[in-house]
């Protein structure tokens, strides 16, 4: 009797898993094949640099690594350095509504000169604009709706003092593309150790752009770390 | 009645009597610097205010260690005078679980070398230092931890003038030998105790197991000395300018100082011949420009500063904790105070025939280039000195094989 409850758990967490898997048009976790540690993402499963001429600098394999994060228990992650990719398939997004995750995090130093947006997670077409870490003053974790990621500009749901350094954070969007809106939430640590949640709902696309359905682009921009990006549709 | 009433007051008496002679509150304030590594001059006591100086203990030259302790304060407020030249740039290191863990308590709190502290009301030690001492008794801690390593092998170098052992401590593969050989010292100026977070996350890779400990002990066998001044270090001195020289000075052709003298018998012996790194690690002076940041110091010879750029690229480039290193900060040969001492540690190690790389590492004592020098940001500066080593040594087993081409 046990064995069939057992059997039973099992089979359901795998149906469970299975469709769950079926639904996501597009996972990167980093861990697994054909991602390999210490190895670049460039040209591998649809990473790409942004402008091609990037690939002759000499520190272009090291600017989107896998590694092990020496900070998160080895576990690996993208390690992203002076960093800017991009990659524009996201499978066949079959629904109004899409759901995208993915983990950030960063590290600064507390008292020297400010870099400004330091990390730019950008999705194309920029009505519904971008995540960022801005490294200035009054900056801090944000999201921003025109993708232009000007200093200064956007919604900031965690100011830099607060930022737990080296640690991630989960920022999750759901993009409505029937209402043109999208909720954006947030979760991580803050520096003092307690819980940190951010939660915002019907955002607008930016309106003075035309109405958009899909997802293009992705560009990632900077220097930080990258992990458990999924592209669900909903 | 009147037999009841003072019985009542009788009784709350004796009630109340222990109460207070237990009371944290009722302990006389003292302060004191009787505990390995302690170090003050208490120069007066005034109300709430207290006027210190560091204790040169045979040092000619004024320095800035200090490290002392506060009991019977619980509640109290209290506040401390010292000369702003010896108050580091995050103010004084504050531990309150007796020196096992520190805070830096803030930029904040000091002015002009000035703080004032409000005693948490059940603390009754907390200690105070220029920076978070490193001492035996933490080493020992981080021994523990590790006593079931099977690479890990703890010997004596010598023992001091007055009866230490200068622990040394040996990593490697057994049953193998490795190409490399790589030692590390710290605390040859025995106050410099961050150096000593740096060597404790070098030492923490090189035993791990995961694939940077693997990739370390597959290239390499390490030796650390850990307390080069090992006296110093528990009698709480400057060490620095120690007349007639100190430590970090004595690598001459007849070393005054016994850690010195054992140290140049066992290294060449050691390392058998193989190519050999070696790092000294220090801290810099307390403050301002060059002293808050980490830096290596580029040997004088063309192949070993070579040596050094490459290694400080890897660590530029792989570095994950929380010091953002920069190899600009790199103090030219020639330039600072990097020049050809006589009788300095990386000197001598870099006379030696088989040394592919002889440097000495500075690590700020608070901040370093805007990041937050703490024991924890220090170790992980070691773990990523430690990734970036093995990066290295995986990309030159040639220097392997022309050591021992060089050799036969």
């Amino acid at each position: 009797m046990k064995n069939l409850r057992f059997l039973i758990t099992a089979g359901t967490a795998v149906v469970c898993l299975w469709g769950a898997k079926a639904r996501g048009d597009y996972i990167a976790n980093f861990r697994a094949p054909p991602y390999v540690l210490d190895a670049s993402v460039i040209g591998v499963d649809g990473w790409e640099y942004r402008f091609p001429s990037r690939a002759n600098r000499p520190l272009a394999p090291y600017e989107a690594r896998v590694v092990a994060l020496r900070w998160d228990d080895e576990k690996p992650g993208l390690r992203l350095q002076g960093a800017s990719l991009k990659r524009t398939s996201f499978g066949t997004l079959s629904s109004e509504k899409v759901q995208i995750s993915f983990r950030l995090a960063v590290n600064f130093a507390d008292a020297a000169p400010r870099r400004n947006k330091a990390l730019r997670v950008i999705f194309w077409p920029e009505t519904f604009g971008e995540i960022f870490f801005d490294d200035s003053m009054k900056g801090g974790l944000g999201y921003q709706g025109d993708g232009l990621g000007k200093p200064g500009q956007g919604t900031i749901v965690l100011p830099r003092a607060e930022i737990k350094t080296r640690s991630f954070y989960t920022f999750t969007l759901l993009l409505d593309f029937g209402k043109q809106t999208y909720d954006v939430a947030v979760t991580g640590v803050k520096k003092d150790g307690s819980p940190f949640a951010y939660k915002a709902d019907g955002v607008e696309f930016s309106p003075s752009k035309a109405p958009v359905n899909k997802i293009e682009t992705l560009l990632l921009l900077g220097t930080g770390y990258f992990d458990a990006f999924s592209v669900e549709s909903r | 009645m009147k037999r009841i009433a003072s019985f009542i007051l009788a009784l709350a008496a004796t009630l109340v009597a222990p109460a207070q002679t237990t009371s944290p509150n009722a302990m006389p304030l003292a302060i004191d610097a009787d505990f390995p590594g302690g170090n003050i001059l208490v120069e007066t006591i005034e109300g709430d205010t207290v006027h210190l100086k560091p204790e040169l203990k045979g040092t000619a030259k004024p320095w800035f260690y200090w490290y002392f302790r506060v009991k019977g304060a619980a509640g109290r407020t209290l506040t401390f005078v010292f000369d702003k030249s010896v108050m580091g740039v995050r103010g004084p290191g504050v531990s309150l679980d007796a020196g096992r863990t520190w805070k830096w308590l803030g930029a904040d709190a000091v002015k002009e070398g000035t703080f004032t502290y409000a005693f948490p009301a059940g603390a009754n030690e907390v200690r105070f230092s220029v920076g978070m001492p490193y001492l035996r008794a933490d080493f020992d801690r981080f021994l523990a931890r590790h006593k079931d390593s099977p690479f890990l092998q703890v010997e004596t170098l010598t023992k001091t003038p007055k009866g230490r052992d200068v622990i040394m401590v040996r990593i490697g593969e057994k049953g193998t030998k490795a190409r490399f050989a790589v030692a590390a010292t710290a605390r040859h100026h025995c106050c410099e105790m961050m150096a000593s977070y740096i060597l404790e996350g070098l030492l923490e890779e090189a035993l791990a197991n995961n694939a940077t400990g693997r990739g370390l002990r597959e290239h390499a066998e390490f030796l650390f000395v850990p307390f080069m001044d090992t006296d110093g270090v528990e009698n709480g001195d400057q060490g620095k300018g120690r007349p007639p020289h100190d430590h970090n000075r004595d690598y001459i052709d007849q070393p005054i100082y016994a850690e010195v003298r054992a140290l140049k018998e066992k290294l060449p012996a050691w390392s058998e011949g193989r190519p050999l790194i070696f790092f000294d690690l220090h801290d810099p002076a307390l403050k301002v420009d060059i002293h808050e940041t980490v830096h290596f110091l580029e040997p004088e010879s063309r192949d070993q500063a070579q040596r050094l750029d490459e290694l400080t690229s890897l660590l530029e480039r792989d570095q994950q904790g929380g010091i953002i290193y920069s190899k600009q900060t790199t103090m030219r040969f020639g330039t600072g105070y990097n020049r050809n001492t006589p009788g300095i540690s990386s000197g001598w190690a870099r006379s030696l025939p088989n040394t592919i790389l002889g440097v000495t590492m500075e690590t700020a004592y608070a901040n370093a280039g805007g990041c937050e020098v703490n024991a924890d940001s220090a170790r992980d500066l070691g773990r990523d000195l430690a990734f970036a080593l093995q990066e290295f040594l995986k990309a030159h087993p040639e220097l392997a094989i022309k050591k021992l081409e060089g050799a036969q």
